[in-house]
């Protein structure tokens, strides 16, 4: 009987991208891979003889609040794949790259929401992944404090944001052996702090206003499916 | 109702009008010659493409470095990119009439539209830099403007439906609780 015994694994992706002016011309691939994520996960998770039970996407899509105010933050619930997946190609398909004023953008607020993100709480086994996607810096917490749209809870800066990611020895928001982050970024601030200070984080360092090719993606998918 | 529907067709005529005259453009002159003598001569698309009286006319009085031979090939290469361009368009654009279409059908129209201009393009091209090796005078005609200016005119119009129907499908997702502003409530 014992033998016959699989874990099942819930895994739960938040997509969170950058969707300025500037990732216009990669932001099509960005969304055609998040669209084949389901299908190649799976071929993945077949390889290694896992069964993932559950799988879900969130999109949250970041500009600048400073600069873009209603339109600076669209989220989505986590979408159930494959049953959801219309309305998921849906919401993606709506999303355009517009505005962004400056070239940092609000990248640690969309961390920030991500981080707390209603995550998979019943299955066995878990996985919490956080996948960044921005072709440039971010701005310091708060930077879009004048739109009357910012929230009034956010994280007051990045000690707090880190307090929230939490750590081994004083877990944060989400949970600790669950939670990764994977960043597609350029080694700017404040990608560069994350990656050097938080556990758990990947960067997969791209050039500013670049990137974003078929490998940057298997890596990504390479790198989910390990850490299951 | 009737002018709402012909509202959200907008960018549809404006796209499909200007592929018809950038089309009918090109039985106008291309381009016109005045030998030394006061003669001008007048070509249009189709009679630039058969040669003949233009080589004559025209080509033999060249006296200046031949940087590029425009052999048969090559006019062959330019006709056969502007007739797939212009199917590429006008299956385009037939394609992007439905609800929801996809990435593949609006960059298939946008190459489409723009390919359309390639011969307007090569011709006022030709004309700028090869001017000053002819002993008369080459000007433009009415194809090497009209072509381009209405090649932009319908990429913008399917740009801009392109930009207003994930507009509108953005506001049917809000509507639905699909997707949302995010705000204080999401940081629980």
């Amino acid at each position: 009987m014992g033998s016959n015994y699989k874990l099942t694994y819930g895994v739960d992706l938040v997509f969170c991208i950058d969707v300025t002016m500037s990732m216009d011309h990669i932001l099509d691939t960005v969304k055609k891979n998040a669209l084949r994520f389901y299908q190649d996960f799976q071929v993945i998770m077949k390889n290694k003889h896992k069964n993932v039970s559950e799988l879900r996407i969130r999109i949250i899509a970041f500009r600048d609040y400073y600069y873009d105010r209603e339109q600076a933050m669209l989220v989505t619930d986590f979408f159930h794949l494959p049953d959801q997946a219309a309305d998921f190609k849906a919401c993606l398909t709506s999303i355009e790259a517009s505005g962004g004023g400056d070239d940092e953008e609000d990248g640690l607020e969309a961390l920030a929401y991500a981080m707390k993100s209603k995550w998979n709480t019943t299955a066995q086994k878990r996985r919490h992944v956080i996948v960044v996607w921005s072709d440039d810096g971010t701005h310091d917490l708060g930077f879009g404090k004048s739109a009357p749209n910012y929230p009034a809870n956010m994280a007051a800066d990045f000690n707090e944001l880190t307090r929230w990611w939490g750590s081994r020895t004083s877990p944060g928001v989400m949970d600790e052996s669950a939670k990764r982050l994977i960043i597609f970024a350029p080694n700017k601030k404040s990608w560069n702090k994350i990656t050097d200070n938080w556990n758990n984080v990947i960067q997969y360092e791209s050039e500013a206003g670049d990137g974003l090719a078929d490998c940057d993606y298997e890596q990504i998918l390479s790198a989910i499916g390990n850490s299951i | 109702m009737e002018t709402k529907d012909r509202n959200k067709k907008r960018w549809l005529y404006t796209a499909a009008l200007m592929l018809l005259l950038s089309v009918a453009s090109s039985f106008l002159p291309v381009l016109s010659y005045r030998t030394q003598d006061g003669q001008v001569y007048r070509y249009n698309l189709i009679q630039l493409i058969q040669g003949g009286d233009f080589t004559r006319q025209v080509l033999y009085g060249y006296t200046d470095t031949v940087y590029w031979e425009i052999n048969e090939a090559w006019v062959t290469a330019f006709a056969v990119i502007s007739v797939l361009s212009l199917l590429c368009a006008v299956i385009g654009l037939f394609t992007l009439r439905q609800q929801r279409p996809n990435i593949m059908q609006f960059w298939l129209t946008m190459v489409g539209l723009a390919g359309t201009s390639l011969p307007a393009l090569l011709v006022l091209f030709a004309v700028l830099v090869f001017q000053k090796g002819f002993p008369g005078t080459l000007s433009i005609g009415l194809y090497p403007v009209i072509a381009p200016v209405a090649a932009i005119i319908s990429v913008a119009a399917v740009y801009r439906r392109k930009n207003k129907y994930q507009e509108e499908l953005r506001r049917e997702l809000q509507a639905r609780g699909k997707i949302w502003q995010a705000g204080e409530s999401d940081l629980y």
